[in-house]
């Protein structure tokens, strides 16, 4: 037993005399990073009702002020128990940063956003799956947002955004037979978009 | 004999404690396997609770915030509710984001937000399909770091979604798990992350 009295007195000696170098290194400022996140979106506004998505997304900061944003999301809308609306959305935002990046954690920085994406949408009618149809479309977005800085790496980032489909909406024709078709003309409605995510820079320079 | 027990005990705690203050809790990959339960917050499905066997793995990119992804596959539920109601009967979640660690000693308490993805299957007879849902869970949980190797730990984990298949059904609930995961410390390569 004294072996083993003596492997632990070894063991929280070995504890306290490991040296770690910690990194001096301050990435709040980078001019050039890449980051990796995961995003939930909440849609409101539109015809089709509220609606929760779930996505992901990568940054690449060419500068100080300037971000891009490149995202996918997949978002389920359920209108009155009766129509499932999926939509999918891949894009790219540009986030322009009016104030100097922070220097410490537990801050806040926002910025301003536009960008454009490709814009899915099926739509499905619950009481009978085989009626469905979807299209495929474009859809520009401009919005605001700001990142609060966990670390000089991480954030948590909040966007709220308006989306315009420059297509026509998928509407149900409510009959004997319902059936689901394309709207005479393009309403450029679209959905008020918020989206909050976590970010961690794994590149910076 | 209990001497040596408190030998033990100490040893670890003090390896531990020391080993989070010099910072080797960074860049450590922890994973665990455990049985979670959860609690339906739906109105309809009151008293319904489903549990899952559950899975997670997480990476300390800092001591102060890991990134992780769950896994939860429901292996049965229990509960009291109408014969009639309608239910998830099986479903399958993954969720993956980030978490804000706050320590002191061997103690670790983190708060996560982790977006997720379902596949469900309603209790109707008639459905055979599983459909997929976008989730969102906020996560509390609270870590013992026994030693840079062991951790015990308790979840708490609010889950929002919609099952929408020719029945919608809330998906949102409560789940608790507890148990053991197991840390490897890993060296970074300098420059990155």
């Amino acid at each position: 037993m004294q072996i083993i009295q003596r492997l632990f007195a070894v063991l929280i000696l070995f504890s306290f005399s490991v040296v770690v170098s910690a990194s001096s290194v301050n990435n709040f400022r980078s001019t050039k990073s890449f980051s990796l996140g995961m995003r939930s979106t909440v849609s409101m506004f539109s015809d089709d009702g509220v609606g929760m998505g779930t996505g992901g997304q990568f940054r690449i900061q060419s500068n100080q002020r300037l971000n891009t944003d490149w995202f996918a999301d997949y978002i389920l809308i359920n209108q009155a128990n009766q129509v499932k609306s999926e939509y999918i959305h891949i894009g790219w935002s540009v986030l322009y940063y009016p104030l100097k990046a922070p220097t410490k954690a537990y801050t806040v920085q926002p910025f301003l956003l536009a960008g454009h994406c490709f814009d899915y949408n099926q739509k499905t009618l619950l009481a009978n799956t085989s009626i469905n149809k979807h299209r495929w479309g474009a859809a520009p977005q401009m919005g605001m947002g700001f990142h609060f800085w966990l670390t000089d790496r991480a954030d948590i980032t909040w966007i709220t955004q308006y989306m315009v489909h420059l297509t026509k909406e998928i509407e149900l024709v409510e009959a004997s037979n319902p059936y689901f078709e394309l709207a005479s003309s393009k309403a450029f409605e679209g959905h008020w978009l918020n989206t909050i995510s976590v970010n961690y820079k794994l590149y910076a320079r | 004999m209990r001497k040596y027990l408190l030998w033990i005990v100490l040893g670890f705690c003090f390896h531990a404690n020391a080993l989070d203050s010099l910072g080797l809790r960074e860049h450590s990959l922890t994973a665990q396997l455990t049985l979670s339960e959860g609690f339906s917050m739906a109105k309809s499905n009151a008293g319904f609770h489903p549990y899952y066997l559950h899975g997670s793995a997480d990476f300390y990119l800092k001591s102060r915030f890991s990134v992780g992804g769950d896994l939860y596959a429901q292996v049965g539920h229990r509960g009291v509710y109408a014969s009639t109601s309608i239910f998830v009967a099986q479903q399958y979640n993954l969720f993956f984001g980030g978490a804000y660690h706050w320590h002191r000693g061997m103690n670790d308490l983190s708060l996560g937000i982790q977006p997720g993805l379902g596949l469900s299957k309603s209790s109707l007879p008639s459905e055979k399909d599983y459909v997929f849902s976008p989730l969102f869970s906020t996560v509390l949980n609270y870590n013992l770091w026994m030693s840079p190797y062991f951790r015990l730990f308790m979840q708490g984990r609010l889950v929002t979604g919609t099952h929408m298949s020719s029945k919608v059904i809330s998906l949102t609930e409560t789940r608790v798990s507890a148990g053991l995961a197991f840390a490897l410390p890993t060296f970074r390569k300098r420059g990155l992350y």
